[in-house]
């Protein structure tokens, strides 16, 4: 793994990616408290993203810093409206060396992408409520989901279960 | 061989190179089963990721994080994971491990139910203490205070006063 070089090359993307994030994040933090949603918020994000990543690429760590890359990777996350724009940049984010994108978020866009396509997660990160409890989705080959957690930086699907029931309590 | 003793081992062998290593494992070992838990060791570095020449050819490395690099040295009795990051989290889960061993301490009452919820829902020392303790989603922050952990452990482990009429 190369050393990450500390000057970024796009600061000017960086803060604007984090200004989107912001306000994704109160939207939704927002829609806890009274249910009210932004309408075209996610839509706008996405079509901001898509002009991003089609002039820069995807953004990295080299490319905006940590904290901007995560938030990319955020707002791609929320554009279910667009799910072969979440493959594509999956796609580019799985081409980047460690170091350059976290394997974590690589992990939640691969399950967002599948469970978007119909298809089983890999990794537990998406989850449903079922009788007033937080369930994952359906699992590909549960067995061994600790094992692929394991290996993109996750905790146990048990510790990531118990987490969702303290941060979202359901009554 | 206890954790503790394996620490020692590894810490003798690398002091020289890393005196700040910090012993970081979970406060509730061997729930599994006998020496099943490993031994994880806390290292800061500004070069977390550039420090495979320090440890042996066959040292696996994790880098899965871009925050932090995983060296898993071989040749011991337990798993042992070097935690290298250049994160100001650092010392996180050697401060975790200290709340946990005064809890084990000052509570063994509590410290058996954690313990329990630990191996029946294979949740981490610190979701089952969250859980003991009925901590919310901050606990891995609030797990950095001991003496706040204390308290609240005291209020928990407190029989409720039930006067007789």
């Amino acid at each position: 793994m190369e050393d990450i070089p500390t000057q970024i090359q796009f600061p000017h993307l960086a803060s604007e990616i984090s200004a989107m994030r912001e306000a994704d994040q109160n939207m939704r933090k927002r829609n806890l408290d009274d249910d009210s949603w932004e309408e075209g918020l996610d839509e706008n994000n996405t079509k901001r993203m898509k002009e991003i990543v089609h002039e820069i690429g995807w953004p990295s760590v080299s490319k905006v810093g940590a904290d901007a890359s995560r938030a990319s990777w955020l707002l791609v996350q929320h554009a279910d409206h667009d799910v072969a724009f979440q493959s594509h940049c999956l796609a580019l984010m799985q081409e980047l060396p460690s170091g350059e994108v976290q394997s974590r978020n690589i992990a939640f866009l691969t399950d967002r992408v599948r469970v978007n396509s119909g298809q089983p997660q890999l990794y537990g990160t998406q989850f449903k409520q079922v009788d007033g409890k937080h369930v994952p989705k359906d699992i590909e080959d549960p067995e061994h989901v600790d094992e692929r957690r394991k290996s993109m930086g996750l905790d146990t699907l048990a510790d990531n279960i118990a987490l969702m029931e303290l941060s979202y309590p359901l009554k | 061989m206890s954790q503790e003793e394996i620490f020692d081992q590894v810490y003798e062998k690398y002091k020289n190179i890393f005196p700040e290593m910090l012993h970081s494992s979970g406060g509730l070992p061997d729930t599994k089963g006998v020496a099943t838990s490993d031994v994880d060791i806390s290292l800061f570095h500004p070069n977390h990721a550039s420090l495979a020449k320090y440890f042996p050819k066959d040292t696996k490395i994790d880098n899965s994080s871009i925050d932090r690099t995983i060296y898993k040295l071989e040749g011991y009795e337990r798993e042992v994971n070097i935690y290298c990051t250049d994160g100001d989290w650092w010392r996180n889960a050697f401060l975790h491990r200290q709340t946990e061993l005064a809890l084990n301490e000052r509570y063994p009452d509590l410290s058996n139910k954690a313990r329990i919820l630990k191996k029946d829902l294979g949740v981490s020392t610190e979701m089952a203490w969250a859980k003991v303790l009925d901590l919310d989603d901050t606990y891995l922050e609030t797990l950095l205070d001991v003496e706040k952990v204390l308290d609240i452990a005291n209020r928990v482990a407190k029989p409720t006063f039930s006067p007789k009429a």
